[in-house]
């Protein structure tokens, strides 16, 4: 889905009982509840107010619990709806931690309502007890070993119906970038960070037009299949450190799978996470050596074959996910402007601050 | 399910003091040595957490869906304050409400406790629907003596006799102060009042306004715990026995 489209609202309100009862008839479910309270790493919290991108709820059906989920608007079109569906669908299939999508009454994995405001699209799917992220070092381990799975049984899905998914990871992080610039450049030029934005602006843009240069000199388009898009902790559901669910394929698309890899290295040992929350901490430093290598050990091990992906693409590709995820933090306001300079310093000696992964490119 | 364990706190104006009726009522229920949950039921301004929150034994937890009161000192206590911020806190209603309300309340089993001690929010709203029609239980009022709370309570009552609903009696609550000079007793409200309450309505027992129960309630530690053996933990024990004995005429 375009980037530039995607934006995180905050105060993005709740699914009425009107819209979850027609959503339910669709189902033929009559007899639901709503269920507001869940527990994760043993704390009583209200999930509806976790939710921040797109309005979910968990629902009591008789017996079964459910998770539903409005399609965020920013990949709200019925192509995309279908491929996403149909590839957690399968995934599920093939046996990977992945919920259970609940098939309509018209047999169909997702169902759609239209109050005038435009068509939006609901899906529902097993819900998942457990736990979230609590930065166990097993925790990590499992979960690279899911992605390396996960790379592995994407490659037989079809996608040949779904070219138009086709995203490369370079493409993304400039159109974070521009999404930066756009949203932030007024604001941030009445204030005393003027300047330090327009450096980063210029320090990103320098570094993402060198690596994807070197990124499609080598051929990067031959590896695609699907990818996740989003791997990170907030997206996995963990029971005694095993990665017991795999959530959110919103922004699922038909990339070189070291696009996940490099998300993920960066979401497990360069960016911070605040409690139950997909916001970062306002923090930056350096990259956590032993997770990263904890992490990639453990996904190259489950999956050797991939070896050679990471040899080629790995540097340039963390280089372009770092500046997208910063770039992402900003809009987001995870991080305050008076973070934008200590970012430059790190972006300034970017290949320095990498060095420590030679030892996996050989 | 047996409900005549059940106590709604209810004071149709705010500021009347139900929560601090509620609280020190549940905890001389408990020094009187029976089982006692309290449910602050207030979702749009919980009090009772902080009220009891130097005396958690154990935090609320959840089984599957199912919510479970923490305990502090000898009741277990389940306020929806435990989990949401104040800041975070908006009108449930709905089915969201009656989904908290399931998980918190009607989907458990309350019979293992003597008496269960349910605080309202003031008005007169969904909550109050939701609750009353699916836990029959006794209602005890709490008024300050002044017209105005008086009237709100004469158009409750009638309320509650359509809902079936067993109203134990009225607690005055800030109804005298005793001066600190020459102790002698003096009414805060000049109104005469008793007229106005039609014979259903008895009043169980009238608390004076004391400087020190108000001010504790932001101590964490409930009045009659900290100061026992006191006056006021002596009226609060007399009120839970009022309730008892009343209650008791009803089973039978």
């Amino acid at each position: 889905m375009p980037v530039e489209e995607k934006k995180i609202d905050k105060s993005i309100g709740l699914l009425n009982d009107v819209e979850i009862g027609e959503i339910c008839s669709h189902y033929n479910f009559y007899n639901w509840q709503i269920v507001p309270f869940i527990s994760m790493n043993n704390e009583v919290i209200d999930f509806i107010r976790k939710t921040e991108t797109s309005r979910k709820l968990i629902l009591k059906v008789n017996d079964k619990v459910f998770f539903l989920k409005e399609i965020p608007w920013y990949c709200s079109k019925k192509d995309f709806v279908e491929y996403e569906l149909n590839f957690q669908n399968f995934l599920n299939l093939n046996s990977l931690p992945v919920p259970k999508i609940i098939q309509n009454k018209n047999k169909k994995f997702f169902t759609s309502l239209n109050y005038g405001k435009g068509e939006k699209f609901y899906f529902l799917q097993n819900f998942v007890f457990g736990d979230s992220f609590s930065n166990k070092k097993t925790e990590v381990k499992n979960s690279a070993i899911f992605l390396a799975k996960f790379h592995k049984i994407s490659k037989d899905f079809d996608i040949s119906k779904y070219s138009k998914f086709e995203e490369s990871i370079s493409d993304l992080a400039s159109d974070m970038l521009s999404l930066s610039k756009n949203t932030l450049n007024e604001k941030i030029s009445k204030t005393e960070f003027k300047e330090d934005f327009n450096q980063f602006q210029k320090l990103s843009k320098k570094i993402l037009a060198e690596s994807k240069i070197k990124l499609e000199a080598q051929d990067y388009f031959k590896y695609k299949q699907p990818v996740h898009g989003d791997f990170n902790p907030s997206n996995l559901i963990f029971k005694n450190s095993k990665v017991k669910g795999v959530i959110d394929f919103d922004n699922s698309c038909i990339d070189n799978p070291i696009h996940d890899l490099a998300e993920a290295l960066v979401h497990f040992s360069f960016l911070k996470y605040k409690k139950h929350s997909s916001l970062f901490k306002n923090e930056i430093s350096s990259f956590n050596e032993s997770l990263f290598n904890e992490f990639i050990k453990a996904y190259l091990d489950e999956f050797p074959e991939n070896k050679l992906i990471v040899q080629i693409f790995l540097k340039d590709s963390l280089k372009v996910v770092l500046i997208e995820l910063l770039s992402l933090a900003l809009i987001c306001g995870d991080f305050s402007y008076d973070k934008i300079s200590e970012i430059n310093s790190f972006l300034s000696s970017l290949d320095k601050n990498l060095k420590f992964i030679d030892s996996h490119l050989k | 399910m047996d409900n005549s364990n059940v106590i709604f706190v209810y004071g149709g104006k705010g500021g009347v003091g139900k929560s601090t009726i509620s609280v020190n009522l549940a905890y001389s229920l408990s020094q009187l040595n029976f089982k006692v949950a309290l449910l602050d039921m207030d979702f749009s301004g919980p009090s009772v957490p902080r009220m009891i929150s130097k005396i958690k034994k154990k935090d609320p937890y959840i089984e599957g869906i199912k919510v479970f009161p923490g305990q502090y000192g000898k009741v277990d206590v389940l306020s929806v304050g435990f989990f949401v911020d104040i800041q975070d806190l908006f009108f449930l209603n709905g089915k969201y409400l009656e989904g908290a309300l399931n998980q918190l309340v009607f989907n458990n089993d309350y019979s293992k406790y003597d008496f269960v001690i349910v605080d309202l929010p003031p008005g007169f709203s969904e909550l109050h629907r939701q609750l009353f029609t699916n836990l029959k239980g006794n209602l005890l009022l709490v008024s300050t003596p002044q017209n105005l709370s008086y009237d709100d309570l004469v158009r409750s009552v009638n309320i509650f006799e359509n809902l079936d609903l067993n109203v134990i009696g009225l607690v005055e609550n800030m109804a005298y102060f005793t001066c600190s000079n020459c102790n002698s007793k003096n009414n805060l409200f000049e109104d005469k009042l008793y007229s106005k309450l039609n014979k259903k309505i008895e009043i169980l027992f009238s608390f004076p306004y004391e400087n020190n129960l108000n001010l504790n309630n932001n101590s964490g530690i409930p009045f009659v715990l900290e100061n026992e053996g006191s006056k006021i933990n002596n009226m609060f024990l007399n009120l839970s026995k009022s309730v008892i004995n009343k209650l008791d005429k009803n089973a039978s």
